[in-house]
């Protein structure tokens, strides 16, 4: 077994090479290995093996994730399974209900591998602010696997688990991808279903995907996707064209529905407007990542992309609106969070000490830092200069971002600015310039738009690079044909190396197919 | 309160009153769940992750809700704000689930409305600032000693309306006659049931005194635990004279929270919480802001009853009712519906509405029953009144039928033959129970002749009793004078 | 064209839109509707690091009263030490967004949500919750069916 796609091995249970037991065995001794050095996971499920022999095999052919071990961020509600949002204050908390993404995967078969690390409540951008311990990236264990979702990528860029579901507020799912080598997939806001995924910020949030390819990505989404009476955000205005290609999709069954799906996203490139943003390649941006990301740029020119440079001087506001709206929301979210109805509770003698104590004990410092400042942007006092000018510096800015599609269909540019800095880099730097790791995702949060970061190659250190495509709302399929086309045509350099050994993969190890 | 003290209060000083009324509505789940609303159900049973504030749930608004508020909005004259937009009112509280209240702070869906009142045969307008949408809260029952809170979160999530008025109110007289006529608003819109003692009408109000002609406001005093009309009356009029009285005395008033205590029939200050509540209103993101279709308030104006106010004034006009009379066929609306379908039938209006408000209104109180209980059609109710007014039965035995009508729902004309309770009415028949009546009680004869009118009366009796009270009592009377000649006379 | 005034971008016609498109392009780099002073732009500026970027980030201190109604308002206490922390931090971000203050935004709403979304509202049709037991597993403290907390300070 050296393949660790989803669909390789959706192909493998098909033809009855592979057995689900096995693949549900074959990962768990991988994440016995690994793990313990990696910190992917908060918890692992056992019980994988045992769900595994129990799949009818006359289910097989209609579920299109038959056997496949799927790994969650751990901000996923998932019934009956633990939930702890990497924090302490939900340390033992049970949900009564499963989240609609992780629920769409299960009903296809798919097996829960097991809850995956991040920062707490999602706060942070390199799963270290999580209460149970950072995640390590598997590329350089010194190093962070980026965040929040750092657990979810951390699993699927060491072989750990073949896919992951994650959450992307303002680069979360992005970031880490390009931190780990991997594919990190953000659909246009209100395609998935957020019930279920405790938020950070309900404006901003979506349910994201990691995956070794991009078809796995796709096929993943295409899955999960549609609206939910249980989300009211998700009854977005499709285009009639798009609404329809995801129907079809959903209505094939595996072998049909992949096969598809690969047809659709193997349209190329030839004639598509790319506009590089200048913004993107600033001055925090390391020489050696924009190197990458230049070659990547110039070998789709020579596929046919017309890439041009824009600028786009807004950008810069994208962080300021990020922080104030971010944090607004997110304090607010947080206020439940009391010892009263669940979660941690620490015994007071009345009931504002029992809030202040219970607070104090269960939140970080990152938390109890967004809180304030969330607080703060609220007030009266600053209510309408900061709150709501923030709301109208997003509107501002999204339209910006529209006027730009108007005349180009893809945005480019890099997913961070540096590869991924070392566990501790955060130290006493402060939270702007942490918040600058994310200023290049940023903006597709804002104004809700699909973007993909697919690996591009390996900076000076050998860590890996990711390349961020950006398109407008609803093209989700088109951005995931243009990052297949760059898995398609990229260097052998550039190739993550793929194998299904459990140790690492080493940065030197010639390219090899996938 | 002595009457100097009294006339003394009244030169000096006004009172400036103002209320914030919440309006539970009668919808069968919460505002963004699909919890129950059932009153009595055992603690938390009415619950779900939604309204329990679970992290990961969303909020899904109910239809019917926003209609029911609409329907207030515009049978208050309000500026419909067509926007539906919801905000988070953020404290904490062990009965507020997610540390934050949904509600409509920068856009409530109603705005400068009015409700125009009667006050001692005056009208007055009170206007409506301001009416949304919001969640209600949960409760919290304090356990004796410092044993603790229990927390039940059935009601938390339940939709409510507050409607707040400015301060347009001037005496505790007036301030009864708005939560009457609101209340009344709110049932004829068939939204809520509207009781203050269960809670389904709930007000605070907002007190403060100045002196006469003043047009700067007092200190103003938030009076709380108003649990019946009667006891709003009651505290109104109680913190109004203890604002005078400081004032008199040369003390400030001070402005704060104050809760009535109905038993001691006082206000006592409430705990002050810290400094300054700042709510944060956030524009909540979960819940889709939409707009409502022009046509769709139109329709929902529309499909509007008759309100309250416009129904006493048609009833006045169309019918030549009293005012008193009016008010008590409007008070109830199934009542004045009977009505009106009784007239429609042909029964004579201000007969009917006699028997309506006195025997009819007399039966279903004392039974505890409401006016559909009763199986007495409008068809019926006009035959009855025909009955009478064509002297085929008197007054006093149409009672009887209106009785037999209520229990079995039979036609009167049917009662009335059944039970041989025809009234006699033919002057031959009763000239000769007369004679017997008169013949048998020759003292009373002998005292009426004295000049004792009473005596007439009691010869009436005979005679109807002779008749079982089914003889014409004016006939009777008629011919015993007939009979007797003149009091006094020979 | 390009006149580097600040010119809300919606306001010109598709027509000027185009032509703001290509005057982009013709003058690389040049800012429009900014003001590149501005300490945290020059992260996307050609001059510095994310170590200048901290430097250039001054910070707005927060009264005692400010900071003790934030406090109260999050239901937090913080340490002594954490409130040094703590107040630099948060007084570095004021900083950074501060910038929104001069921002030209007339005539811009508040954005909500980022798409346009189709609003689906639910009957008033009662469905009771299936699973107490896992609804209130989760509760710190529970008597006959009722969360317990202790005592409330008011009333």
């Amino acid at each position: 077994m050296d393949e660790i796609s989803v669909l390789a091995w959706r192909s493998r249970i098909a033809s009855g090479e592979a057995v689900p037991e096995d693949v549900a065995r074959y990962y768990l001794e991988a994440i016995a290995a690994r793990d313990p050095e990696i910190h992917a996971f908060l918890l692992v499920r056992e019980e994988v093996r045992e769900e595994a022999r129990n799949l009818k095999v006359e289910d097989r052919d209609a579920l299109p994730f038959f056997g496949i071990p799927v790994a969650v961020k751990d901000n996923f509600l998932t019934r009956g399974v633990r939930t702890t949002a990497g924090s302490r204050m939900l340390e033992t908390y049970v949900p009564p209900v499963d989240a609609t993404a992780w629920e769409h995967l299960a009903h296809g078969g798919a097996l829960l591998l097991g809850k995956t690390n991040l920062d707490e409540f999602a706060m942070g951008v390199s799963t270290e602010t999580s209460a149970f311990g950072p995640t390590r990236n598997p590329w350089d264990p010194a190093r962070r696997s980026g965040g929040s979702s750092g657990g979810s990528a951390a699993a699927v860029a060491a072989g750990l688990s073949p896919l992951a579901l994650g959450s992307d507020t303002g680069g979360s799912v992005r970031q880490p991808a390009a931190y780990t080598g991997i594919v990190g997939f953000k659909p246009t806001y209100g395609l998935i279903s957020r019930y279920g995924l405790i938020p950070m910020a309900a404006s901003l949030d979506t349910v994201g995907v990691f995956s070794r390819t991009v078809v796995d990505a796709a096929y993943a989404f295409v899955h999960i996707a549609g609206s939910d009476p249980k989300d009211p955000t998700s009854f977005g205005k499709l285009p009639p064209t798009f609404a329809d290609r995801l129907a079809e999709l959903r209505r094939l069954a595996y072998p049909a529905r992949a096969e598809r799906l690969r047809a659709l996203l193997s349209r190329g490139v030839s004639g598509t407007k790319v506009a590089l943003v200048r913004e993107f390649f600033g001055g925090g941006v390391s020489p050696e990542v924009r190197g990458v990301v230049e070659a990547a740029a110039r070998r789709m020119e020579e596929l046919g992309a017309r890439v041009e440079y824009v600028s786009v001087p807004e950008l810069e506001l994208a962080g300021a609106v990020y922080a104030v709206v971010m944090s607004a929301e997110a304090a607010s979210h947080l206020g439940r969070f009391d010892g009263v109805r669940f979660g941690l509770r620490v015994p007071a003698e009345n009931v504002d000490a029992l809030y202040v104590r219970t607070r104090n004990r269960g939140f970080g410092w990152e938390a109890k830092r967004r809180i304030l400042f969330g607080t703060y942007v609220t007030l009266s006092e600053s209510f309408v200069d900061l709150y709501e000018r923030a709301l109208r510096a997003r509107r501002f800015l999204a339209s910006r971002l529209e006027t730009i599609f108007a005349d180009y269909d893809f945005l480019l540019g890099p997913t961070t600015p540096t590869t991924a800095p070392t566990l501790g880099a955060a130290g006493d730097q402060g939270p702007v310039v942490e918040l600058t790791q994310d200023l290049l995702t940023i903006p597709a949060n804002l104004a809700g738009l699909p973007a993909v970061s697919v690996p591009a190659g390996r900076g000076s250190d050998g860590m890996p690079v990711g390349l961020q495509i950006v398109g407008p709302r609803y093209s989700d399929l088109d951005v995931l044909a243009f990052a297949f086309a760059w898995e398609e045509a990229r260097p052998p350099e550039a190739r993550p190396p793929f194998g299904g050994k459990a140790a690492a993969p080493s940065p030197w190890e010639g390219g090899n197919g996938r | 309160m002595s009457a100097v003290r009294e006339e003394a209060r009244a030169t000096e000083y006004e009172a400036v009153i103002g209320f914030e009324v919440h309006v539970e509505l009668a919808t069968a789940t919460k505002l963004f769940c699909l919890c129950p609303t059932t009153f009595g159900a055992p603690p938390n049973a009415h619950t779900c992750p939604i309204c329990l504030g679970h992290p990961g749930t969303l909020p899904l608004l109910n239809e019917r809700a926003v209609e029911y508020a609409l329907r207030a909005a515009l049978a208050l004259g309000c500026e419909i704000e067509r926007r539906v937009h919801f905000d988070r009112k953020h404290y904490f509280y062990p009965d507020l689930p997610k540390a934050y209240q949904m509600s409509q702070v920068h856009a409530p869906i109603g705005r400068n409305g009015a409700l125009t009142i009667e006050v001692g045969g005056r009208t007055k307008v009170v206007r409506i600032r301001e009416m949304h949408l919001e969640e209600d809260a949960g409760k919290s029952v304090h356990l004796p000693g410092e044993a603790g809170t229990l927390i039940d979160l059935n009601r938390a999530g339940v939709p409510l309306i507050e409607i707040v008025t400015e301060p347009d109110i001037s005496s505790p007289e007036e301030a009864r006659a708005f939560l009457e006529e609101l209340r009344l608003t709110m049932l004829y819109l068939g939204i809520s049931d509207v009781r203050m003692e269960e809670g389904s009408l709930r007000a605070d109000a907002n007190v403060s005194v100045r002196p006469k002609g003043s047009s700067v406001l007092g200190s103003k005093v938030e009076v709380k635990n108003l649990n019946s009309i009667s006891g709003v009356e009651r505290a109104l009029a109680y913190e109004i004279e203890r604002q005078i009285s400081l004032l008199r005395r040369g003390e400030r008033v001070v402005s704060e929270t104050r809760r009535w205590d109905e038993g001691r029939r006082l206000t006592f200050p409430m705990r002050q919480k810290f400094g300054g509540e700042d709510y944060r209103p956030i524009h909540d993101p979960e819940v889709v802001p939409y707009v409502l279709e022009e046509s769709y308030v139109e329709r929902v104006r529309a499909q509007l009853l008759e309100l309250p106010q416009k129904r006493r004034k048609r009833l006045q006009e169309a019918y030549g009712l009293s005012a008193y009379d009016a008010g008590v066929l409007t008070a109830n609306r199934e009542l004045g519906d009977l009505f009106e379908a009784g007239v429609r039938e042909g029964a004579p209006p201000k007969p009917l509405a006699n028997w309506l408000m006195s025997e009819f209104l007399g039966y279903v109180n004392e039974r505890g029953l409401a006016v559909r209980d009763v199986p007495i059609t409008p068809r019926q109710w006009a035959e009855l009144l025909a009955l009478i007014e064509n002297g085929t039965i008197s007054t006093k035995i149409a009672k009887t039928v209106f009785q037999r009508m209520a229990e079995s729902g039979r036609d009167p004309r049917e009662i009335v033959e059944s039970e041989g309770l025809v009234q006699i009415a033919d002057p031959k028949t009763l000239r000769e129970i007369v004679d017997r009546v008169l013949a048998a009680n020759p003292k009373s004869v002998e005292d009426y002749r004295k000049g004792k009118e009473k005596a007439l009366g009691f010869l009436v009796g005979q005679v109807m009793r002779e008749t079982r009270g089914k003889a014409n009592p004016k006939l009777v009377n008629q011919l015993l004078r007939e009979a007797l000649g003149e009091p006094g006379g020979a | 064209m390009h006149t580097g005034h600040e010119v809300p971008v919606w306001h010109l016609s598709f027509a000027q839109r185009t032509l703001l498109g290509f005057g982009f392009l013709a003058v690389r780099g040049e800012r429009m509707c900014y003001d590149s002073s501005v300490p945290h732009t020059r992260f996307f500026g050609n001059a510095c690091d994310a170590a200048l970027l901290r430097e250039g980030v001054a910070e707005v201190p927060l009264s005692p009263e400010t900071w003790e109604k934030l406090q109260y308002l999050a239901r937090l206490e913080l340490t002594p030490e954490e409130k040094v922390r703590m107040e630099r931090e948060l007084g570095e971000l004021l900083a950074y967004v501060s910038s929104l203050r001069q921002l030209p935004l007339d005539g811009v709403s508040p954005m909500i949500l980022p798409v346009e979304v189709e609003p689906v509202l639910r009957a008033d049709v009662p469905e009771v919750f299936p699973s107490r037991e896992e609804l209130l597993r989760n509760a710190p403290e529970v008597q006959d069916g009722a969360f317990v907390v202790p005592n409330v300070l008011e009333e």
